[in-house]
Parts: C-alpha cells; sequence; structure tokens
C-alpha cells in the first residue's frame, strides 16, 4: 500500500519500466532485473557452462542494460533486447576462452573418447550434469542456439532475433547441435519421463513441438 | 532396401527441413525400410526431449544479493553531477560549525548560508549535522521531507542514509500527516528532533526513513513500515550514523 502516492511498479509492463528507469526511476529497473533474472540466469550458465563466469557475464549485462536503456527503442520486445545483451556478454567470454591457447576444445576423437559409457544415471541431478557435460562439448555457437530453442523453448524466429542472424542460420546451428549431441546424450534417452517419438513419415518432422499461443518473448506484463 | 544409411546431421536437416526435396524423399524412403536408421533418428529426436527435460538451474542467493548491490552501486554512481558540489558544500559547513566560524569561505569561492548556521541560542555546534538543524518533533508538524525512493537495505542503511542526507543539501519542510508524526514520537520520543523524513523503501517494502538527533545517542536512523503509528512502531530497523 503506498505511503504518500508511490506508484507500484510490479503490475507495469517491461517497456513501461524501461521508460520510468530511463527517466531516473531507481525502482524501474530493479523490478526488471527481478522479473527476469531466472530465466537469464538459466541461458548464461547453459551457454557459458561455468557457474562463475556465467555470474560475471550475467553481472556485466545486467550493467551494460541499465546504461544502455535510453537507447531502447521499442523495436523489439524488452526481453528479445535482454536476452540479447546477455547472451552476447555470454559469446564475448567464450570467444575470449576459445583465443586463450591453454584452453583449447577438444576435438572430435578425444570427446568420442570420453563420452559418458558409466553407469545409467537415475536422478535429475545426474540429469543436468550428463546434459550440461554434453553442452561444453560442441561449439558455442550452436550451443546459444540450442540453449533458446531446445532447453528455453523459444521459436526459431524468436532466437534469430536474440542472436541477431536469419532464422535459417538458427535453424542449421540446432541442426548440427543436435547431431553432436545424438551421441552423446543416447545413454539418456527413455529416461526423461517423454515418450521417444519414432521417425515419421510425415514432410513436417518436428525435432520438438514448438509452443502453440503467444511466443514466449513478448512483452511481460505483470508477475507470470 | 532403398538408399544408403544416413547419418546424424543428414537427419537432424531433415527434421529441421534443411534438406533439398529430392534428397529429403530418397531419405524418407530409405527411412521406412531401415530399423538401424530409424534408431538413429529416435536418437536424434530425443536430445531435444532430453535437453527441455533439463531442470532449470535456480538462481543462488549469493548471485541475486550480488546484482542487487552492483545495481545499487551503479545507480549511485550514476547520481546527478550536482552531489559532489552539494556534497563538498556541506562538509565544509560542517567544518565551520566545528570550529563556530563565520561567513565567507576563501579561496574555493563558496559562500556558506547564514541560514544553515543559524541554529538557535540553545543549539551547540554539535546539533548541526549536514549543513541544517533538526526540527523538535514536539513543536511543528513541518519537518525536512522528501520523497527520495531510495531503497534502503538493512546491511546499508547507514550508508545510504549518509549518502541521502548529504545529497538532500537543504530539505524543504513539509507538512507530515499526524499518524507519521505519533509514529515518530513513538519510535524516537516526544522530544525527538528530525533531521530527514524520507518516503522510500526498505528491504522491498514501502518505508519511511526517520533521522533524528540526540544529544546523548548523537544520530540515529530508524526504518519504519506503513503500519508505524502511535499504537503500533512498525520498525524495521534502527541504525546510528557516525559523524
Amino acid at each position: 500500500m503506498p505511503l504518500f502516492g508511490n506508484k507500484q511498479v510490479e503490475t507495469l509492463p517491461d517497456k513501461e519500466l524501461l521508460a520510468k528507469h530511463a527517466q531516473g526511476d531507481p525502482r524501474a529497473f530493479s523490478e526488471l532485473v527481478n522479473r527476469h533474472r531466472d530465466r537469464m540466469w538459466a541461458v548464461a550458465l547453459r551457454t557459458i557452462g561455468d557457474q562463475e563466469e556465467a555470474a560475471d557475464a550475467l553481472q556485466d549485462a545486467f550493467l551494460s542494460a541499465y546504461r544502455a536503456a535510453g537507447k531502447f527503442r521499442g523495436e523489439s520486445a524488452v526481453t528479445t533486447w535482454l536476452h540479447r545483451i546477455v547472451v552476447n556478454a555470454c559469446l564475448d567470454r567464450l570467444r575470449r576462452r576459445t583465443a586463450r591457447p591453454t584452453v583449447a576444445f577438444p576435438d572430435d576423437d578425444v570427446l568420442d573418447s570420453v563420452a559418458p559409457k558409466g553407469p545409467d544415471p537415475t536422478s535429475a541431478h545426474e540429469l543436468s550434469l550428463d546434459v550440461a557435460d554434453a553442452l561444453q562439448r560442441i561449439p558455442y555457437e550452436q550451443r546459444a542456439a540450442l540453449v533458446l530453442v531446445d532447453m528455453m523453448g523459444y521459436s526459431v524466429e524468436d532466437a534469430a532475433r536474440v542472436l541477431e542472424v536469419p532464422p535459417g542460420t538458427i535453424k542449421s546451428r540446432c541442426a548440427r547441435g543436435r547431431a553432436r549431441l545424438a551421441p552423446l546424450l543416447g545413454h539418456l534417452r527413455n529416461r526423461t519421463g517423454g515418450s521417444v517419438v519414432g521417425p515419421s513419415n510425415d514432410s513436417q518432422v518436428r525435432a520438438v513441438p514448438r509452443q502453440a499461443g503467444p511466443s514466449v518473448l513478448e512483452e511481460g506484463g505483470s508477475a507470470s | 532396401m532403398s538408399g544408403q544409411h544416413v547419418d546424424y546431421d543428414v537427419l537432424a536437416d531433415l527434421a529441421e527441413g534443411l534438406l533439398e526435396e529430392q534428397p529429403a524423399t530418397s531419405v524418407r524412403a530409405h527411412l521406412k525400410e531401415c530399423a538401424e536408421c530409424q534408431e538413429r533418428s529416435a536418437d536424434l529426436l530425443s536430445v531435444s526431449q532430453i535437453l527441455a527435460a533439463a531442470p532449470m538451474p535456480p538462481l543462488p542467493e549469493s548471485l541475486a544479493a550480488r546484482l542487487d548491490a552492483a545495481m545499487l552501486a551503479e545507480a549511485r554512481e550514476g547520481a546527478p553531477v550536482i552531489d559532489l558540489a552539494a556534497r563538498r558544500r556541506i562538509k565544509m559547513q560542517r567544518v565551520f560549525a566545528v570550529a563556530a566560524a563565520v561567513t565567507v569561505v576563501s579561496g574555493a569561492g563558496v559562500a556558506v548560508s547564514n541560514g544553515a548556521l543559524d541554529v538557535g541560542s540553545d543549539a551547540g555546534p554539535a546539533s548541526l549535522l549536514w549543513g541544517r538543524s533538526p526540527v523538535p518533533v514536539a513543536s511543528s508538524d513541518r519537518l525536512p521531507l522528501v520523497t527520495s525512493d531510495t531503497r534502503y537495505q538493512e546491511a546499508t542503511l547507514a550508508a545510504q542514509v549518509e549518502e541521502q542526507l548529504n545529497r538532500s543539501g537543504s530539505v524543504p519542510a513539509g507538512t507530515v500527516p499526524d499518524r507519521l508524526l505519533d509514529c515518530v514520537k513513538s519510535v524516537a520520543g516526544a522530544s525527538a528532533r528530525v533531521l530527514l523524513v524520507d518516503n522510500a523503501w526498505f528491504d522491498g517494502r514501502e518505508a519511511t526513513v526517520i533521522v533524528v538527533s540526540d544529544r546523548s545517542d548523537g544520530t540515529l536512523a530508524y526504518a519504519v513500515g506503513a503500519q508505524c503509528s502511535a499504537q503500533e512502531q512498525d520498525l524495521f530497523a534502527t541504525v546510528p550514523i557516525p559523524g
């Protein structure tokens, strides 16, 4: 309940929050961060794969967004804009990492030799460890596309807007990434609860059913 | 059996609709008859399901706190330029108050307002704080009042109050509702002398921060909630303010 005419920010849509922030409202950006940080953390951690680096990237990204808010022109949803800043902060770090000579990505032969062959995983924790581990074994641009499309459930078009590449590039990166992950994750098949879909005779073979209804990246309003 | 075995890459392209019409048709024809490639195709399709089923990693609490702190620090750094000048002027006023010195500062070219030093006959130098004299809550319903919307937090309350006192410079007196006057008397005593009343936030809740000066206790800041009144304190936190 307001004390003396303070407006509640919790119910404002993202775009109004960002506008209020640009006008100097100190509560607006905090509300925006609170609203989206859980999802942004998932994107950052899955893309980078390392807790500390992901935390640094997320902090960098929110600070960049804080400073760049005045430049947001409303041509996309605020969430798309935020995702782009977070993913770019992650990719910047990954590019710097691969540029360092000491930490090289293992090649395919090495990957095959260390691919998981151990006892069957049973718990969700082991499952997510295995998934995180496998994700780190594919090129980061494929990983970034798969994190958005397969893990976070965004449409190819939304992922294309976030990563600023054509939709066809997203499709191709997803296809390459899935082909690399298939032998790495084969041991987890039938352990995720869902039934595995066999090869289809339909011309439309979809790897994962896209969510019906409004796009996930649409403007957020009150708490969802 | 028609056609050759197909690898994961081709199957992944087929699933994404990236194959040309002709190869797509022959791969589908092969898939109908080849158990090995059906198996491979199923492997591939399960990749997306496995990825989708991975649990969302929870945001660590330490990171949530760190992000809050980083945003707070950024908000402070982005504070208006005027603050630096105001802070310098206020510091000088405090120096002069302690020295019981008078009117004009040379060198810096800043004139110290006589009003800020006019603290009344019964007030010693110690009662002039942050360039202003506290207002006794017993004698007036007009107190130095701001609505800063600062997000005060328990751990940083003292520093944030000090910052606010510096930032506010000379605060116009505003009429304070009776409930809030009763609240001040309830938490700080009927003889409390008020430096600042700030409508703001405390740990995510709407709150009023009341800064009072007391000769024996020094300066204290109280963060109270919307229910604070004569009957109920609704007190979130109390901290001494150094200086």
